[in-house]
């Protein structure tokens, strides 16, 4: 499992996530992404390389969203794969994470006013 | 007939890993679709997780089988673990509708794996836990 932060600007954080979110993926990556993802702004996230999600990457995701709300900022999940998307919204977790079509759509979200 | 493959690993988490990863091998060289392997690693991870976190009353060691049957189309899978009693298809429904900051994922793994697995059946033995799954994207219910 792999993060990587992409270019970036003051107010849109970019991250490229790949491999499997699986038990060791988790922890390959919770760290770093938890410390990547906070602040006031959004944190825009590219899952086209993720091949797997359960309930502890969920979590790993969830806890991101809640600490950036608290902070005025958000994360945005985009060109998630169709299982993995499934998967997402089987547990409800689209309700409160937003995931768009692609890294413009992402874009053109984060520039909305809350 | 199909083959049928056992594994014991103890209650913790580098045993899961390695089971995970080694049952990945077996799955892969069937040829199943990328649904089926997403179902089936679903279903490991959560339940497995489950009784390694809260399976147990002591602190002690415990062996957790694991049994994979795969036949052209279907996959069965049954863990047997001696922890306390627990069915977890009876386990409370998730939270799917409080907002972001009130979400909790308490009880997701196991919808999950019950949204994502054709059958599930449950039986309590010999003070075991008979977890049995099936995975049969083409097969209806047996």
């Amino acid at each position: 499992m792999k993060l990587t932060q992409l270019e970036s600007t003051d107010r849109i954080t970019n991250l490229l996530l790949s491999g499997s979110l699986d038990i060791s993926g988790v922890k390959d990556v919770e760290m770093d992404f938890a410390r990547l993802a906070s602040g006031k702004r959004a944190v825009v996230v590219d899952f086209s390389g993720v091949t797997f999600i359960a309930s502890l990457g969920m979590r790993m995701l969830l806890s991101a969203a809640k600490k950036l709300d608290s902070e005025g900022g958000r994360l945005i999940l985009h060109s998630v794969p169709p299982l993995v998307e499934t998967a997402l919204e089987t547990a409800g977790l689209t309700m409160v994470l937003p995931v768009v079509k692609d890294a413009p759509d992402a874009i053109s979200l984060s520039q909305l006013q809350r | 007939m199909g083959n049928c493959y056992t594994f014991k690993i103890k209650n913790n988490f580098p045993e899961l890993e390695l089971l995970c990863a080694e049952i990945n091998e077996i799955a892969r060289e069937s040829n199943f679709s990328e649904q089926l392997l997403f179902s089936l690693n679903v279903c490991l991870e959560e339940m497995l997780t489950n009784i390694i976190k809260y399976g147990y009353d002591d602190n002690r060691p415990h062996d957790i089988e694991i049994r994979l049957e795969i036949d052209n189309e279907i996959m069965i899978l049954t863990i047997i673990d001696d922890g306390h009693a627990f069915n977890p298809l009876e386990a409370d429904a998730p939270d799917m509708k409080s907002d972001l900051q009130h979400r909790q994922l308490g009880g997701i793994g196991i919808f999950l794996t019950c949204k994502m697995a054709d059958k599930l059946s449950y039986e309590r033995k010999d003070n075991k836990n008979f977890l049995k799954i099936l995975l049969a994207p083409h097969v209806a219910a047996l």
